[in-house]
């Protein structure tokens, strides 16, 4: 970031201005209202469910530092979750599914966060991915309850709020459910990135040293973020679990939870709207490579990933926003220049 | 009136003893210096009396409070407040930005995930304040890792006096300064002083003997000597063990 001088020029600061505006909401609707009709309805309620995990999951990484390769947790035993419900109450509204899988997930990084996040760095991405495989794993064992190996049969939709009212097995209703709770979660992260929590956070992932000294429960502030990332990270799962109408063990595989770093990491770790994109970026790429050349695709997505990390760090959307301030510096200079020499500027 | 009381106090480290029972007061508005060679154990003793280390034995008392086992991010809340002796801020956030910081986390509800930190006023006026008062005003927008190295150590304190506390403890505050800079600084301790008491953990000796209305001389881990500078300076033992070779520097 340029930061040699104090005050910025007037597109710099009205570039700044509009980034840090509630308008972008606006923006990210307009993107989720195309979705669907610039691609075919089925990818785009896959690729905003998706992206909804890469977003939750950032919420945690990209503020507060702390990578979690477990997030697959969430995300299965929010799907089993939701399928169980549906197949054994006989079809409760989804509201009360989602609802419910919210608590329970809730409780489950409760307790997985107490116990990973006393130890910092590694040890916290080995024992999230270790308790990610051990339900894994589980999901094989409990198979009377699961399906083991063949999954989880005879997952349907039930309406949103019972009784008929809003039939989710249309596939427009159901994409506009998944849109609304992606806007909702943009909507809370915006709040949450400007707001004194959203500070303890960067602070606690600058130095957390520091941010002890200053007076905050580092521990406490971590465990928050972690139980409200896997909440939403599970309510992605029971949106997957309700979509696909079918749940294998597959959805609890380290993969995933893999997925959903890269995603993250091509997007944009730093910025709110970059999980979906990546989502989207590499869901495209995917299509297009994969149908082609199966062989090739893991290939081209490890040159993509490494090309990232070395070279465009900050992601799609960060690389977009330092090109956008370039360019309004640039208008800066210019205007600055032209408008004579002799009017003498004090900032 | 007596401040902070530590007593006895004891840090084992495996079977090294870097403090050694220690026995220290600090008055309300008083400058009180722990000065002693390299290893003497003054960085220990501050990580103890700033809850950075647990102790092992003994007892630390403030405003009459037993807070020997309060953990170190609840004693801002009592009035008690630390820097670094190696700089400690936030490298990727401007000179505002870190003070912005420590002055929300400590006056504000930091759970709050709705409310913008940029429309608080009162935090928005003391993080004006403070940029006046260390004269870093003209640097808001630089980001701390770009920082002259005294201007960040006057952030460093800055970021410390956020909480307005009754007691700021400061570790070698003036080290790798330029002499300008450490008269600055000094002057700026000797201003703090006049409602909060500073204990100053320090290595050079010559602007601790200006500043200080007492000093605790430390050698391996156990005091040695305690007085005023002037006791201190004239002091068999603590020119043995410390001043010996510097006395004509």
């Amino acid at each position: 970031m340029s930061s040699e001088v104090a005050g910025y020029g007037q597109y710099r600061e009205l570039l700044e201005r509009l980034l840090d505006s509630p308008l972008r909401l606006v923006g990210y609707a307009v993107f989720l209202f195309a979705l669907p009709r610039v691609l075919p309805i089925g990818i785009g309620t896959q690729i905003a469910i998706l992206g909804l995990f890469a977003l939750a999951f950032n919420l945690l990484f990209g503020y507060s530092g702390l990578l979690s390769f477990g997030h697959a947790l969430f995300l299965g035993t929010g799907a089993y979750g939701a399928a169980l419900l549906v197949v054994h109450l006989d079809g409760p509204p989804v509201a009360a599914i989602l609802l419910a899988v919210l608590v329970f997930e809730g409780a489950i990084a409760l307790v997985t966060g107490l116990l990973s996040l006393r130890l910092g760095g590694v040890y916290f991405s080995m024992i999230t991915l270790a308790f990610a495989q051990f339900f894994y794993e589980l999901s094989f064992t409990v198979d009377g309850l699961t399906g083991g190996s063949d999954g989880l049969l005879g997952v349907y939709r039930p309406s949103l709020f019972g009784a008929g009212l809003v039939d989710l097995a249309d596939a427009d209703n159901f994409y506009t459910l998944v849109a609304l709770l992606v806007l909702l979660v943009l909507g809370f992260s915006f709040l949450l990135t400007r707001s004194t929590f959203g500070r303890a956070l960067v602070a606690v992932r600058e130095n957390e040293e520091r941010t002890t000294a200053l007076g905050v429960n580092t521990y406490r502030v971590k465990l928050i973020i972690f139980v409200i990332s896997g909440m939403l990270a599970g309510m992605a799962g029971a949106l997957q679990g309700l979509y696909i109408r079918f749940v294998s063990p597959d959805i609890l595989f380290w993969a995933t939870s893999g997925d959903a770093v890269l995603n993250t990491l091509v997007g944009g770790m730093h910025t709110l709207f970059g999980p979906i994109v990546g989502t989207l970026f590499l869901h495209w790429m995917e299509d297009t490579f994969f149908a082609t050349s199966p062989g090739a695709w893991n290939v081209l997505l490890g040159a993509v990933f490494v090309f990232f990390v070395l070279f465009a760090r900050s992601g799609i959307v960060g690389q977009l926003r330092s090109l956008l301030r370039r360019v309004a510096d640039w208008a800066d200079r210019r205007e600055a220049e032209t408008t004579s020499i002799a009017a003498e500027s004090d900032d | 009136m007596v401040l902070l009381d530590a007593a006895g106090l004891t840090k084992r480290f495996g079977g090294f003893v870097a403090v050694d029972d220690v026995d220290i007061t600090v008055d309300t508005g008083e400058v009180h210096s722990v000065i002693g060679p390299n290893g003497a154990g003054k960085t220990t003793l501050f990580n103890l009396l700033a809850g950075a280390y647990e102790v092992t034995a003994g007892e630390i008392t403030f405003d009459g409070r037993d807070i020997t086992d309060l953990p170190e991010h609840e004693r801002p809340y009592l009035g008690i407040s630390r820097g670094y002796q190696i700089t400690n801020t936030y490298e990727s956030l401007t000179v505002f930005e870190n003070l912005q910081t420590a002055v929300a986390l400590y006056h504000q509800n930091y759970y709050d995930m709705i409310r913008s930190l940029a429309n608080r006023t009162e935090v928005t006026e003391r993080v004006e304040t403070l940029l006046e008062r260390f004269e870093l005003a003209p640097q808001r927008n630089v980001e701390a890792s770009s920082l002259s190295h005294g201007d960040r150590r006057r952030l460093e304190i800055g970021m410390a006096l956020a909480s307005d506390p009754r007691l700021l403890l400061l570790d070698e505050p003036t080290a790798g300064m330029d002499a300008g800079e450490t008269e600055r600084t000094v002057s700026l301790i000797q201003e703090l002083t006049d409602d909060m008491a500073v204990l100053l953990v320090e290595h050079d000796i010559e602007y601790v003997m200006t500043v200080s209305d007492v000093i605790t001389v430390l050698e391996r881990g156990a005091v040695i000597a305690e007085g005023p500078p002037g006791e201190i300076r004239e002091d068999e033992r603590v020119q043995e063990a410390y001043l010996g070779g510097k006395a004509d520097a």
